[in-house]
């Protein structure tokens, strides 16, 4: 048994907190309430809202790869070395999770768009134009989504005992080497919860991407987008892709928490110790 | 030379470990000393894991590390096994898939590298074990699964970091004794890092005593048990270490020069009257600190010029009404004293 104060809960903290609960949960429940439960199938069955899915889907499920590919070394530098100005740049890739997405999306414009200073080259030498291609979309959800996978892994990498490292590297194993077969397989939960988190935010990124994709139906409008102007045209349309949107939300929730959970007890090196 | 040499100096934040010694092939050394001594800092730079500011190490006719060069093989290219004190079995690898990493990550193939697991786990009858994980193995299983990855990269040196501490008393002498019979078989130099007096004893052919990152003794376990060079390794094996006694004089023993005298706790005779001078060494005064009870004796602490510990009966406790603060007359014959120069390298 736990000390601590009875049950009674003074008046002045109860009624904010239970004004919360209701702030929070009255208006998916309006979502539910609300939901055309009959037409629902017909909604979503619809080709804009299939194309809409998909195409979240499948740039979501691209820009969680990217970020992975890019992400995790990017992760191990941070947790692994020291160099000059490293606190500085942890400060620059976790600066978009508090960036307004809409300055991502202005910024990507203006570094990729036809008259910016990356995209004009790419533009002369490879007649490369990205802005409003489903490029751009998944351009737009890894900078928004990355640093997601980058915080998470490198807080793995962090508290994961390097003890097991320097035991691989006294058994002859190479940097790579121990970061493959050592590493890696020690920081899974980090890096499952990272990715889940990731591919989370992506799904549901709405201001970057409309700045620098734009809402082209069936090329850059992603789900997020399709709801926002379903809203005017076809509100039973908008609320079952809400709806759709929930109910991956929560499923990435609960995940999360399992592999939390289970990321716990793993990570700190099983009983041999 | 083949085996290991080492003249070196190591720093990790403000501590300094300065260290001279050689081990030939076969001779397992025992490096014995207090905590924060430098035995794991010591270990550490021979398996590369810290490189030596000053000086250089070389094994097997290799220097692997040489400051004045800036030679330094990494840590991944020496020859070395290291059995770590918590083990460090990668959790999420079976018992082969550890005993095997060595020789995988050394460049054998994977069937070559799994049949050498599989011979170091015959050897060291652990082949029931094959598949298990490191969290379902007992403490005394861990241990023998990590000196088996440690040995089946075929080290030429084999660092062992306080191997038994994390067994319960139970297991330990099995595991020792097993310990014992490995290590003999093991070719190179082995070096075995603790802090028990009694596993060195028993495991290493020579010790080498760590003070404050210096040697401050170095021989056969014997001699060091019986001629200990700081009052660190007197107390851990059980013996008053004087450096320098006022009024010693013991008729036929030259007590000049830089001499210490050991002398076993139950060689001191303690009595309520001062004794009649027969062929007593050594006879003194001191004030009775504290009783601890040891197996069918008390061990008493002394307060006195030199001070002492002395083991009496308990009969005699009572008899002489020991308790905190009584007065007492100590003595030692002259022939229980164990006078000897003072070990060089201590200052």
């Amino acid at each position: 048994m736990r000390g601590g104060p009875a049950r009674g809960v003074p008046a002045p903290l109860l009624v904010p907190a239970l004004t919360a609960i209701a702030f929070l949960v009255l208006p998916l429940a309006g979502l539910l309430i609300r939901a055309p439960w009959r037409s629902l199938g017909s909604a979503l069955a619809s080709a804009d809202a299939t194309q809409a899915l998909e195409l979240s889907l499948w740039t979501a499920t691209t820009a969680t790869a990217i970020s992975l590919v890019i992400g995790v070394p990017l992760a191990w530098l941070l947790a692994r070395t020291t160099f000059p100005g490293q606190r500085l740049l942890r400060a620059l890739v976790t600066l978009p999770l508090v960036l307004p997405p809409v300055v991502g999306g202005v910024a990507l414009l203006l570094a990729f768009g036809p008259t910016g200073f990356l995209g004009r080259y790419l533009n002369s030498w490879f007649g490369l134009t990205i802005p409003f291609t489903p490029a751009a979309v998944v351009m737009a959800e890894t900078f928004v989504a990355m640093p997601f996978l980058i915080i998470t892994v490198e807080g793995g990498l962090r508290s994961a005992d390097q003890g097991f490292e320097e035991a691989a590297a006294t058994l002859g194993a190479r940097r790579m080497t121990v970061f493959r077969r050592v590493t890696v397989p020690l920081v899974a939960p980090s890096l499952g919860a990272g990715a889940v988190l990731c591919w989370a935010r992506a799904l549901g990124e709405f201001g970057a991407t409309i700045t620098f994709a734009g809402s082209f139906p069936g090329r850059t409008e992603t789900m997020p987008i399709a709801v926002y102007y379903a809203l005017e045209t076809d509100p039973d349309a908008a609320i079952a892709l809400s709806l759709v949107l929930l109910l991956v939300s929560v499923v990435v929730l609960v995940s999360l928490r399992d592999r939390w959970l289970r990321g716990g007890s793993a990570a700190r090196g099983g009983s041999a110790r | 030379m083949t085996g290991l040499s080492v003249d070196a100096e190591v720093s990790r934040g403000s501590f300094t470990l300065r260290v001279a010694f050689t081990a030939p092939p076969g001779q397992v050394l025992g490096v014995l000393g207090p905590n924060g001594a430098g035995k794991s800092t010591l270990l550490h730079a021979l398996a590369g894991l810290t490189p030596v500011g000053r000086g250089r190490i070389e094994l097997a006719g290799q220097v692997i590390d040489d400051a004045g060069t800036g030679t330094f093989v990494e840590a991944a290219g020496r020859p070395v096994g290291f059995v770590f004190q918590d083990y460090r079995l990668f959790p999420h690898l079976t018992v082969a898939q550890n005993v095997a990493f060595g020789p995988r990550a050394r460049g054998a193939g994977r069937h070559q590298a799994r049949a050498t697991a599989g011979h170091w786990l015959d050897r060291l009858g652990l082949a029931g074990l094959a598949d298990r994980k490191p969290g379902q193995l007992s403490a005394g299983q861990a241990q023998r699964v990590a000196l088996g990855r440690a040995l089946a990269g075929e080290p030429a040196l084999l660092l062992l970091d306080e191997p038994l501490s994390a067994l319960d008393a139970g297991t330990r002498l099995d595991v020792q004794a097993e310990l014992r019979r490995h290590l003999s078989d093991f070719p190179g130099p082995c070096l075995l890092v603790t802090h028990d007096p009694l596993e060195a004893l028993v495991l290493a052919d020579r010790l080498l005593v760590l003070e404050d990152g210096r040697i401050v003794q170095e021989g056969p376990p014997a001699q060091v048990a019986r001629q200990p060079a700081t009052q660190y390794v007197a107390r851990l094996v059980g013996l008053n270490l004087w450096p320098d006694v006022p009024g010693l004089d013991v008729p036929g023993l030259d007590l000049r020069g830089d001499v210490l005298v050991a002398v076993r706790p139950a060689a001191i005779a303690v009595s309520s009257e001062r004794p009649a001078g027969t062929d007593c060494g050594l006879v003194w005064p001191a004030k009775v600190t504290g009783l601890t009870l040891l197996a069918e004796r008390v061990r008493l602490s002394l307060d006195g010029q030199p001070p002492a510990l002395a083991d009496v009966t308990p009969e005699a406790v009572a008899d002489l009404s020991l308790s905190p603060g009584r007065q007492v007359w100590l003595a030692v014959r002259g022939s229980d004293l164990e006078i000897y120069p003072r070990p060089p390298g201590h200052q």
